[in-house]
């Protein structure tokens, strides 16, 4: 019999992995709160396995990367036109983000305010580079297993994280560009 | 080329590093009471009331084992009978069942109610014809918004 105290903590350990997991995906708040507790409400059916198990925080990821997929898979449709209308940039909106050049290759150490504006950034991107992005670098997924995830081409998700990586570089590229240095 | 390619994995290099640093976003203050209020729901329901995959393991294998016993002695007691089934005999045996003649009997009565609306649609004039179609429209949307009014108004005071 589960003790309810105890999956309390359980939850509280591990209610922000599966919160981030879900809200990197998803980019909604609301959506992601849902899977979040469609997550925990089925780690408690297997409550008596997952506690104490090394591998819980892997289960959990898992299912919520899943019901993420699913959800999105469900609103494919909508995600698809959104993703088309957004369009592939945002060249209007200015960051004031102060970063190491990509291409200098130094090590970026991002305070907590750029942390933040990463996190809007990522949430402002197309679904489609957005989805492939967080699988790829949050879930360390290779390509092949993303598009296998996503049903759609190697070369589609290729160019997907690469626009992504590129909207990100160009974004929080430091204003010495502007002024071609 | 090898110098595209170089530059595709230090952008991959650095988008990890910069992603990799990024810390978990913190939960909602209600997700936490939402889950617990959630499974305080779902522990007041009987497990007869709740899905066929959260039964007690013990009823959901009990409940299989019964399943598989009712199907076994159907497939039992009609396969015996199956050499000396033909199309009439069998047409005289399922006429035996009261269910199959009502709705037999139903559906004699749909096909007389259908040929009586074919006679009225047939000697109604054109215009009569689109203002009943039309009413019947106006009718049948009403009710498809009432419906998605209340829906909209039950759900949005959860």
């Amino acid at each position: 019999m589960t003790d309810p105290a105890q999956f309390e903590t359980f939850l509280v350990a591990y209610q922000d992995m599966v919160f981030s997991t879900a809200v990197r995906l998803l980019a909604n708040i609301a959506e992601a709160e849902d899977i979040a507790q469609e997550v925990f409400l089925r780690a408690w059916k297997h409550f008596p396995e997952l506690a104490g198990s090394a591998t819980a925080g892997g289960w959990l990821k898992t299912v919520t990367r899943n019901l993420c997929l699913n959800h999105l898979q469900r609103y494919r449709a909508r995600w698809k036109l959104f993703s088309e209308l957004a369009g592939e940039d945002d060249d209007g909106e200015s960051w004031p983000v102060d970063f190491a050049a990509p291409d200098t290759l130094e090590s970026t150490l991002l305070t907590a305010d750029q942390r933040e504006l990463v996190d809007q950034m990522l949430a402002k991107l197309p679904a489609n580079q957005r989805v492939a992005l967080a699988l790829y670098h949050f879930e360390d997924m290779d390509y092949a297993e993303i598009a296998t995830q996503l049903g759609v081409s190697l070369g589609k998700v290729k160019t997907d994280i690469f626009r992504a990586r590129e909207t990100l570089r160009k974004k929080l590229q430091p204003a010495r560009d502007s002024v071609g240095v | 080329m090898k110098k595209d390619r170089q530059s595709d994995d230090s952008l991959a290099a650095w988008a990890d590093q910069v992603l990799k640093q990024l810390p978990p976003r913190p939960a909602p203050a209600s997700l936490a009471p939402r889950v617990l209020a959630a499974l305080a729901r779902q522990q007041v329901l009987p497990w007869y009331r709740q899905p066929w995959f959260v039964w007690p393991r013990h009823i959901q294998i009990l409940a299989a084992l019964a399943s598989a016993v009712i199907i076994g002695l159907g497939v039992w007691f009609i396969l015996p009978q199956a050499d000396s089934v033909n199309l009439v005999s069998a047409k005289q045996a399922v006429s035996q069942f009261e269910t199959v003649r009502e709705a037999h009997a139903t559906a004699e009565i749909l096909k007389s109610l259908g040929s009586a609306i074919v006679l009225v649609v047939k000697s109604l004039d054109g215009w009569l014809l689109a203002g009943v179609l039309a009413a019947f429209a106006l009718v049948w949307s009403t009710t498809i918004g009432l419906g998605t009014a209340c829906w909209r108004l039950a759900s949005g005071s959860r």
